[in-house]
């Protein structure tokens, strides 16, 4: 299992919202980000998809944390417990901002929390920063 | 003096101090143990009745307020007892030990017992207790609602955004200036209501926040507050008098910054229009003798008439097209205060200004 180019990374997104899928897709392809993005529509899913035999591990994971099946808190927690996918960033992005939700997802050790942004605009400049922060400027731990 | 201790209304004991024997009781004492003032002569208390200790436990011999060891004066204070098990009584108890010598030159030792049924007030202050619960958790209900309501409310609305964003660029060729009016308009809606629920969501945040004691430096705070809006908008010549520092004793920091925030950032609006205007944080005596904080300015001021609206939730008193907001400000202002244990208040003129005074605990007055 080798980990691609950064700039080529794959980007999961985990989202329910068929609106909040499109949106998200919208906003990657308007700040020309080069890199692919998968969606996985439910907590089951990107599970499934994280742990297939000879997956190719993603550069970054955008979390929902409210999704049917299996939450977003859940998925966060097997995705650190498994070291295929231990060190890759993931953020928690949601419209919540309750305080035991934000409180959950750092004791599982997410890198991020981002309130989705109602504007556009600035839901795009959000994504934007995003990807070139985790798939640029971060230096990932070398691989195991 | 038989009728003189049972008009009393309280129960009177005497009891020898060292056999515990009954040597009198008088009629309200009989009566709050439900027997006959003949019957309990001669007995002892701790064999006729069942006391207990208000928790429901028995009561051991050692620990009844008559029982040695005895030391002079008054003792057992405010315990209380449940006469009978069956039809439980509470009684504050006060047994005051006495000696004295009789005709024949013994020296006698005696208990005087004072009962007093509280069993009514106990049963009213159990009631309020209970009320109060009550109300506080449908109190907690409604905050958990309007909090998951105004949440649930922030997706449809970002959807409503990006796809009317998306209608203008996808679309741009085929909408002419009226469409493009229109998206306008939709898009400065939806701002207002994204401000809105975010007031709410602050709002809910403030009533369910616990409060947390300090010392909190208001000047410093205002201060600190004013630099970040004279830093927003250049261009003003608003000026700002605060009294610093102004250290507030059993403040909490965090929340107290959310309402100077309010207070301040509403002066601030308010004295948009106003060449030279004057914005003042300062303190004075308050009513009942403890500080009274103030934010006054000289802006567009408030019909007095109105003072009352000012801290309902939604009541605006300008309109939308004059000064912006979603009226909940105030109320959230009101809340903090009002959690601190002190209370708020305004007073204003059209085109005079605007004065809120608050303190931060309860006025004896």
């Amino acid at each position: 299992m080798t980990r691609p180019a950064r700039d080529k990374a794959l980007i999961l997104l985990v989202e329910d919202d068929p609106d909040d899928v499109e949106l998200t897709l919208r906003a990657f392809k308007k700040t020309e980000s080069p890199n692919p993005v998968r969606v996985a529509r439910d907590g089951a899913e990107a599970i499934a998809f994280l742990f297939a035999e000879g997956a190719e591990p993603p550069g970054l994971i955008l979390l929902d944390i409210h999704l049917p099946k299996v939450d977003g808190l859940e998925v966060l927690r097997r995705i650190r417990s498994d070291d295929r996918t231990r060190f890759i960033p993931v953020v928690a992005l949601t419209s919540s901002r309750e305080e035991k939700d934000l409180i959950k997802s750092y004791r599982l050790g997410v890198n991020s929390y981002i309130r989705k942004p109602v504007n556009f605009a600035d839901f795009a400049a959000a994504m934007r920063h995003l990807s070139l922060y985790w798939l640029s400027l971060n230096e990932p731990p070398p691989e195991a | 003096m038989d009728a003189a201790l049972a008009a009393l209304g309280e129960g009177v004991v005497l009891l020898d101090a060292r056999s515990h024997e009954v040597l009198f009781v008088n009629e309200p004492f009989a009566r709050m143990v439900g027997g006959e003032r003949i019957f309990l002569l001669g007995k002892r208390l701790e064999d006729v009745l069942s006391l207990a200790s208000a928790s429901g436990a028995p009561l051991a011999p050692a620990d009844l307020p008559w029982a040695p060891p005895r030391r002079r004066g008054q003792q057992g204070g405010h315990t209380y007892l449940s006469v009978s098990a069956e039809a439980p009584r509470y009684v504050d108890i006060l047994a005051n030990v006495f000696d004295w010598t009789a005709e024949d030159g013994k020296a006698m030792e005696q208990v005087v017992v004072i009962w007093r049924d509280v069993t009514e007030r106990r049963r009213i202050e159990e009631a309020v207790r209970v009320h109060a619960a009550q109300v506080d958790a449908t109190n907690k209900d409604l905050e958990a609602f309007s909090y998951a309501v105004a949440h649930d409310l922030r997706a449809p609305l970002r959807s409503v955004a990006g796809f009317g964003h998306s209608l203008r660029e996808d679309c741009a060729e085929r909408l002419d200036d009226v469409g493009k009016g229109h998206l306008d308009r939709i898009q400065a809606a939806v701002d207002r209501m994204a401000q809105i629920i975010d007031d709410l969501l602050n709002l809910s945040k403030v009533s369910r926040a616990e409060l947390s004691r300090g010392r909190a430096d208001l000047g410093e705070l205002a201060g600190r507050i004013a630099e970040r809006l004279s830093r927003g908008s250049p261009g003003r010549d608003t000026a700002f008098r605060i009294a610093a520092p102004l250290v507030a004793e059993g403040a909490d920091a965090g929340l107290m910054e959310i309402a100077m925030e309010n207070l301040l950032g509403n002066a601030w609006k308010f004295t948009r229009g106003k060449p030279g205007a004057l914005i003042e944080f300062g303190a004075e005596a308050g009513p009942g003798g403890s500080p009274a904080y103030f934010v006054r300015d000289d802006g567009a001021g408030f019909d007095p008439e109105y003072t009352d609206k000012l801290f309902i939730p939604f009541q605006r008193l300008h309109g939308r097209g004059e000064f912006e907001g979603s009226g909940i400000g105030l109320s959230i202002v009101k809340r903090i205060v009002e959690k601190h244990g002190g209370r708020v208040w305004a007073e204003g003129r059209p085109g005079k200004g605007a004065t809120f005074h608050f303190t931060l605990q309860e006025d004896a007055a």
